[in-house]
């Protein structure tokens, strides 16, 4: 059995390594996708993620593959492939055993079964030299990669915001109700439209554009535009063209200068508490060994996302040895609603407050235009960190400054959100291996005195069993406006919290992930007029008979307290809220070329005496790749049928490179899409995907200016990429 | 026949009382969410009896548990366990609550190996409740019938019933000890390591769900932790075994009553 296995792993990694010298440029198609996917379920209920900047640590790893004992748990977790505990098992084999001698030597350690090996392997090494310090200009400008993609989407039906225009791809926009649409060929008329907010002024396309060269992992540069379906583009209020621009110049390991980032980037530090800008991995879902964030510290920023960066200068410097220091600036305006108060009836002086933050980036209408680049925020930070082989600890610390007043609102919910200008957060992280333990945390305070508090423990108490617990205790009163915490709530506060989680897996072939989650919210929430508490529970059985089958079982099991929905006189009473969702799936290959996926789930959502909502989706996937063949095709046929949007369901979907899509199944019908990839020359890859829903009983889909009448809804993208 | 009214919601809880005071005892399994059916333990003579016949040194042990940091709604038990030439033997007693509202339970049991992997138990009790005020105290026998087996090397199954005679407590009380039927597993999954499921089912009560586990990181130190479903408890423990004495500390989270921790002592004969 030993032997049959040791074979395999030979096999796999010689395959590996073939692909590797077949494919000199760019990656092997599946192989990044495949773990995107893995990574973008962890996400699980999260709409249109940007997982760029995953993409490409994947991509430099494949490329220059990390080398192994040259490593800490720090680098091996950016890869978002191994738990805390396989990571930790790794290092811990190399401390002990000394250096490998080949990543067959990875097999011995415990903690990684053979679907992780085979996940990891491409992007890793033993034997590779250390890299030589310098590298003169023209060979980086020799040996780099550039990389150019532009793309387009657009829906297919006419939105009520889009009225005014001929629609050569699909229907027009019509009244659902019938009543008549306003003459939108009289100028007068669509002006007075467009002033009111009633239509979009741009076209219904969406384009995007990416240009980025890189060096190996110490060099990158590049710019993203985009403009959003409904935007103008070069006219109107878009005289520059793209709605959104971004660019960067990100340099590593020059000397003592570890990073330098130019322009645009991101920054992410410690757990999240203090400051952390972008995606975070680790939280909660199947993956329930997953709960430490592996902050990277400075990052080129390569995503098309409008509020999740930074802009400025930022860089992280060697002091000593051990310790390090990250500096950064940051000045760019953020989009808000801006209100002008007059502060007092006898002086007229008025008083610029911004209410909220809107983060979307969509500037269709005058309104939202008006909102855009409304408030400047400027950001300075700094982050020290002494690193130890088995443990390491920072500080971080944060200042925020915005041109104007940020108004909290006047709800007894909002009571003890930020208001003002000027807020700093300041913080201490830590993170301690020992032998089969990992301790890690991070402690935070913003200006106003509010505190916030993670910390978690994560052990592996037997080859075959680990176990986590991580504790939170976030102020009501913290002032978390940069942090993504570890929480049941999107906002970094109030809230209170103990999660324990169990990764089982009694035998090569069979995991099973459990975690529990009991939280409190001490003070009140939207919809939620009284301090609360819930709890969530999973428990999920993996089933892997061979390397081309996987099956699982899921079960989810959320409950929550929400204002009662039946209006009573006085006190305002919660009632229980109690979401169950079941999960099967199958994965299995036939032959070498096709991949099926078959996903069952149904939700119930139980809120007080109401009767019970159910959903139900079931969809079948294809993906379609012949071996060395130009060309691929995905599919995918889904019958949904949900009593409600509360019982809706979420499900990946497979998208354009660079692009991923968690969109909510509900109501009733059917959404397919297809999806075609092909390479006409050695470097150059095009996508084409056509996607509709097809609701049943509707005649209209969506609200405001984006409801499109009739029951059907399409959209269409298409993607080039060019790497040289 | 409002005073019946209060008075039945007062006591209704009582019989439910009976149960956890029977299985709901010592420190070991607080901090393990009291799912140790299929383990073997001083208070083994409570949890499933057939475990007693797994100890092979006399010994004593008690506990003092706080309900919810409340004196009033203290519980506490003394246990001593012997073994005899064939099988073991032990007695037991546990009392809760205050002057208005007490109840106490003693037994002893016996439990014995049948063979190399089948051991098995019973235990004789006696639950007594009183109300103040002049409602008396009326009393009723109980009885547990337990068995382990050992399924594999690492593996213990074990299953317990109580009370399937339904004892009626008679009087103003007028109420039967529900049965109990519990079914558990234990694996050991190393020399550190062990891990414990169970289900438990009370006639007139929905159904519950225990995990638990217990580690050794050190040979004089047990940490342990526990989950209970319906409604949900998060329970902990740690253990600190010094020469013969053994001082247990637990403790149990729920959402909605709060925090009870428990102390025990175990001291086992040389």
């Amino acid at each position: 059995m030993c032997d049959l296995w040791r074979t395999t792993i030979v096999l796999a990694m010689a395959s590996t390594l073939w692909c590797r010298g077949q494919e000199d440029v760019g990656v092997p198609r599946d192989l990044i996708e495949q773990r995107i996917e893995a990574a973008a379920e962890r996400l699980d209920n999260d709409s249109d993620v940007d997982l760029t900047a995953l993409f490409d640590v994947l991509a430099d790893r494949y490329l220059h593959p990390l080398d192994l004992n040259r490593t800490d748990v720090h680098a091996l977790g950016e890869l978002q492939l191994l738990s805390t505990v396989q990571s930790a098992a790794i290092v811990d084999h190399i401390r002990r055993f000394g250096p490998l001698l080949s990543l067959l030597e990875l097999q011995s350690i415990g903690a990684l079964d053979l679907a992780t090996i085979r996940l990891l392997l491409p992007f890793v090494t033993v034997d590779e030299a250390p890299r030589t310090q310098r590298t003169p200009l023209n060979e980086i400008l020799r040996a780099g990669r550039q990389e150019f993609i532009v793309r387009g989407q657009r829906t297919l039906q006419e939105r009520r915001g889009q009225q005014d225009r001929r629609n050569m791809l699909g229907p027009e926009y019509t009244d659902p109700d019938g009543d008549a649409l306003p003459n939108t060929d009289l100028p007068a008329v669509r002006d007075s439209l467009r002033v009111n907010n009633k239509l979009y002024l741009g076209d219904a396309n969406k384009l995007y554009l990416r240009y980025r060269f890189r060096y190996r992992t110490t060099v990158s540069w590049g710019i993203t535009a985009e403009k959003d379906e409904g935007e103008q583009f070069f006219r109107g209020t878009q005289k520059q063209g793209f709605d959104f621009y971004s660019a960067h110049l990100f340099l590593r390991d020059m000397g003592p200068v570890k990073a330098l980032a130019l322009c645009d980037y991101q920054a992410q530090f410690g757990q999240g508490l203090v400051f952390w800008n972008g995606l975070a991995f680790a939280n909660k879902g199947a993956y329930t060994m997953n709960l430490v964030r592996n902050a990277p510290g400075l990052s080129a920023y390569t995503s098309a996302n409008e509020g999740l960066f930074l802009r400025g200068a930022g860089a992280t410097v060697s002091l000593l040895q051990r310790l390090e220091f990250t500096g950064f600036l940051s000045s760019k305006r953020i989009d808000g609603n801006l209100a002008t108060a007059t502060d007092d009836s006898s002086r007229t002086e008025q008083v610029a407050t911004f209410t909220s933050f809107l983060e979307d980036g969509l500037h269709r209408t005058y309104a939202e235009v008006e909102d855009r680049h409304a408030v400047s925020e400027r950001i300075a930070g700094g982050h020290l960190r002494y690193r130890q082989r088995a443990w390491s600890a920072g500080a971080t610390a944060v200042h925020q400054t915005f041109g104007s007043a940020l108004q909290s609102g006047t709800e007894p919910y909002e009571r003890f959100r930020f208001a003002g200008q000027v807020n700093t957060n300041m913080g201490v992280d830590w993170k301690v291996l020992h032998r089969n333990l990992t301790w890690f945390g991070e402690g935070a305070r913003s200006a106003n005195g509010g505190t916030a508090l993670c910390s978690g423990l994560i052990s592996s108490l037997d080859p075959r069993v680990s176990v986590a617990a991580v504790y939170r205790n976030l102020g009501r009163d913290y002032h978390g406006l940069y942090s993504i915490a570890f929480a049941e709530s999107s906002n970094p506060w109030n809230e209170h919290g103990l999660y324990l989680g169990l990764e089982f897996r009694p035998e090569r072939r069979w995991v099973v992930n459990a975690y529990f989650d009991r939280f409190e919210f001490p003070w009140l929430r939207y919809n939620v007029d009284a301090p609360s508490e819930g709890q969530d529970a999973l428990c999920q059985v993996t089933w892997k008979p061979s390397r081309t089958m996987e099956f699982y079982a899921r079960i989810r099991q959320r409950q929550m307290e929400r204002n009662t929905t039946s209006t009573t006189e006085g006190v305002p009473t919660l009632q229980a809220e109690q979401r169950t969702n079941y999960r099967l799936q199958a994965t299995y290959e036939i032959g070498d070329r096709t991949k099926l996926r078959t996903r069952l789930e149904t939700s119930a959502l139980e809120q007080g005496n109401a009767p019970r909502r159910n959903g139900f989706l079931l969809y079948q996937d294809l993906a379609y790749a012949p071996p060395e063949s130009a060309w691929d095709l995905t599919l995918r046929y889904a019958l949904f049928d949900t009593d409600d949007y509360g019982t809706r369901l979420y499900a990946y979907e497979s998208d354009l490179v660079g692009l991923f899509t968690i969109p909510p199944y509900y109501g009733q019908g059917a959404r397919w899409y297809a999806m075609v990839r092909c390479t006409p020359a050695r470097r150059v890859d095009i996508w084409l995907r056509y996607g509709a829903w097809l609701f049943e009983k509707q005649d209209r889909i969506g609200s405001g200016l984006q409801e499109i009448s009739g029951d059907e809804r399409s959209d269409m993208r298409v993607q080039l990429r060019v790497q040289w | 026949m409002r005073a019946m009214h209060l008075l039945a919601a007062m006591i209704g809880p009582c019989a439910l009382w009976a149960q956890e005071d029977g299985a709901m005892t010592g420190t070991r399994a607080a901090g393990m969410g009291y799912a140790v059916l299929a383990a073997s333990d001083v208070w083994s003579a409570r949890h499933n009896v057939a475990g007693l016949a797994g100890m092979e040194k006399a010994a004593a042990s008690v506990f003092f548990q706080p309900h919810f940091l409340s004196q009033d709604l203290a519980h506490q038990g003394l246990v001593l366990v012997l073994p005899i030439k064939r099988g073991v033997l032990a007695a037991d007693a546990t009392s809760f609550g205050f002057a208005l509202y007490s109840r106490g339970q003693v037994g002893a049991a016996y439990s014995l190996c049948l063979s190399k992997t089948i051991r098995a138990g019973v235990r004789l009790g006696y639950q007594q409740v009183r109300l103040g005020e002049g409602y008396g105290r009326r009393g009723v026998p109980l009885a547990q019938v337990g068995v382990q087996a050992n399924l594999s090397e690492s593996v213990w199954a074990g299953v317990q019933v109580s009370d399937p005679h339904r004892p009626n407590l008679g009087a103003v009380y007028d109420q039967r000890i529900p049965s109990m039927l519990r079914f558990g597993l234990g694996w050991q999954a190393n020399e550190e390591l062990l891990c414990t499921i169970e289900v438990e089912k009370t006639v007139d009560r929905e159904e519950r769900f225990r995990a638990g586990m217990e580690y050794k990181p050190h040979d004089a130190l047990y940490l342990r932790m526990g989950l209970v479903s319906g409604p949900a408890t998060v329970h902990g423990g740690v253990g600190l075994h010094l020469e013969q004495l053994e001082v247990d500390l637990a403790i149990a989270s729920s959402t909605t009553l709060g925090t009870t921790p428990q102390i025990g002592l175990n001291y086992r004969f040389p």
